[in-house]
């Protein structure tokens, strides 16, 4: 089952999320969220076999409305609520260091969170075919330009001025699935200063 | 495809390991260097016979660092279409052979935590150019050898010493067997596993695998099938506009060949899908390990080195 899928035309690499299927092949199922992807975690959760193995990890706070209540009430062996992002990767870390073979990890939440909880699996050893991804909330997209590779999250524009080394850079649907990031690239090389209209287009 | 490329080799080295097997070692007819290869690779061995040309897919087996020799074993099998027992039978030291470069089709996962190598009898072969790439990291590995009894357990001395703790071994006359749901249950995530040997030990290895809930992409085997001798029958060839008669003991594309075509190849085993070709008319007889079983179903497709017709006449759009 994959992850997500690419599309068939365009820029191949970026990623088509769809509502995430459990693997109903898993000998246990963990799911991390952040925000408003709780409603992700709880319609996975429904589809889970009776007798599924589950745990939670949940990012309350951040993008969206805060869903520890309702995942607080699915039933599950354990349901850890965290604060801080950082402590949640770790969390997650300590979690598939001790776990075997037969788990799949599902994350949902904003891009820069499931990528970056991705990488935490795969630093573990787990392949792409264990590990599925879903978007909920904003679209904001996590950005490294290709100039002097600094790193912003959250842009809803299709141009920005790059924090890193002040070029005025346009994003484009490349994404690096290693990074967990779209690749944004010089927009008035040509004729500097002339841009094209800014437009809040990821939101 | 294959044929084209062939690099003499000589034959230096040949040893009876056991009563059926025999390890050779070959360098290049001009001592140059051989091209590289990685753990898990194999070779294709072409033997000119009398009567015929066989060509034998072989697992290297020596170091990948020594870039001067190869090393296959062989074992030997009676019933066989004669590969086998013209290497045993036939090839001395000092004689030529060609091989084609090497193709990897089994190759280690370097991102795995954890190596679990399961072999049963010759289908050691792999492993042992693999136990060079995992020593060297110093990966966490675990090897898994049965053999039928101590005077078929080839090269267990040289695996125990450089294996030492990692190596269980299993005799089957002493009632040793592998138990793949207890060696597979509770591995660390990113562990991976590798099975080569008997049609059983493979299944079994998938079946635990797949109870387990492991993911396909962490489950590794080969099993190079040999093609099988059966019923003659036609082949059409549609594009080529000829018709060419398939011999019980050759395979369409052994047959294909003789009559001076070259249809793509590479492993002759029923494993790359190099050969794969569409099927107009006919009923086919599958005997691959790479076509998914819908598509065997509908007998659209076949892989030419393996499988043969169950119908009297095939239609291909070759």
């Amino acid at each position: 089952m994959p992850i997500y899928e690419l599309p068939e035309d365009g820029i191949r690499s970026r990623p088509i999320y769809r509502p995430m299927q459990p693997d109903v092949a898993a000998r246990f199922h963990l799911m991390v969220a952040e925000g408003a992807g709780s409603e992700a975690l709880a319609e996975l959760h429904e589809k889970l076999p009776d007798d599924a193995r589950c745990s939670i990890h949940y990012l309350a706070g951040g993008d969206g409305p805060d869903g520890s209540d309702r995942l607080m009430q699915l039933r599950c062996e354990q349901t850890r609520l965290h604060f801080d992002d950082g402590q949640l990767a770790d969390a997650l870390r300590r979690h598939l260091e001790s776990a075997a073979m037969g788990t799949r990890l599902y994350v949902a939440g904003s891009e820069d969170f499931i990528w970056r909880m991705a990488a935490v699996g795969i630093s573990c050893g787990m392949s792409e075919e264990e590990i599925h991804v879903e978007r909920r909330g904003s679209r904001a997209r996590p950005v490294q330009c290709v100039h002097c590779k600094t790193r912003v999250e959250g842009v809803t524009t299709n141009i920005y001025t790059c924090p890193g080394c002040g070029q005025h850079v346009t994003v484009r649907d490349h994404f690096s699935r290693r990074l967990g990031a779209y690749q944004s690239v010089c927009v008035d090389a040509e004729a500097p200063g002339e841009l094209p209209p800014i437009e809040e287009i990821y939101r | 495809m294959t044929g084209q490329f062939n690099i003499p080799v000589r034959v230096t080295r040949i040893e009876q390991v056991t009563p059926m097997i025999r390890r050779f070692t070959l360098e290049r007819y001009d001592g140059g260097q051989l091209p590289g290869f990685s753990g898990g690779s194999h070779v294709v061995v072409t033997m000119r016979g009398d009567d015929r040309i066989h060509h034998n897919p072989y697992s290297l087996m020596g170091s990948p660092d020594d870039k001067r020799h190869y090393q296959i074993s062989v074992r030997r099998d009676d019933e066989g279409r004669g590969g086998s027992l013209f290497m045993h039978t036939r090839v001395a030291e000092g004689d030529t052979l060609e091989v084609a470069p090497p193709t990897n089709l089994f190759a280690l996962n370097r991102l795995a935590k954890r190596h679990i190598l399961i072999a049963g009898g010759i289908g050691i072969t792999p492993f042992m150019a693999q136990l060079h790439e995992l020593r060297r990291a110093g990966a966490d590995y675990q090897l898994h050898y049965s053999f039928r009894d101590q005077e078929n357990a080839a090269f267990r001395n040289e695996l125990e010493a450089a294996c030492g703790r990692r190596i269980t071994t299993y005799d089957a006359s002493a009632g040793e067997f592998v138990q793949p749901g207890q060696l597979l249950a509770e591995q660390p995530l990113g562990t991976h596993v590798y099975v080569c040997g008997p049609k059983g030990m493979i299944q079994a290895v998938n079946d635990a695998a797949f109870e387990l809930g492991w993911a396909d992409s962490h489950v590794h085997w080969e099993e190079f099938a040999a093609p099988p001798v059966g019923k003659p029958f036609r082949v059409v060839l549609q594009k080529s506009d000829m018709e060419v008669t398939v011999p019980g003991s050759s395979s369409v594309l052994e047959a294909l060949e003789d009559a001076g075509l070259q249809p793509n190849c590479l492993c002759r085993g029923g494993v790359c899908g190099e050969c794969e070709t569409v099927v107009v008319e006919g009923e086919v007889e599958h005997n691959d390990h790479f076509l998914p079983d819908d598509v065997k179903q509908t007998n659209s497709r076949m892989m030419i080195c393996v499988s043969r017709a169950r119908s009297e006449r095939l239609v291909l759009d070759l």
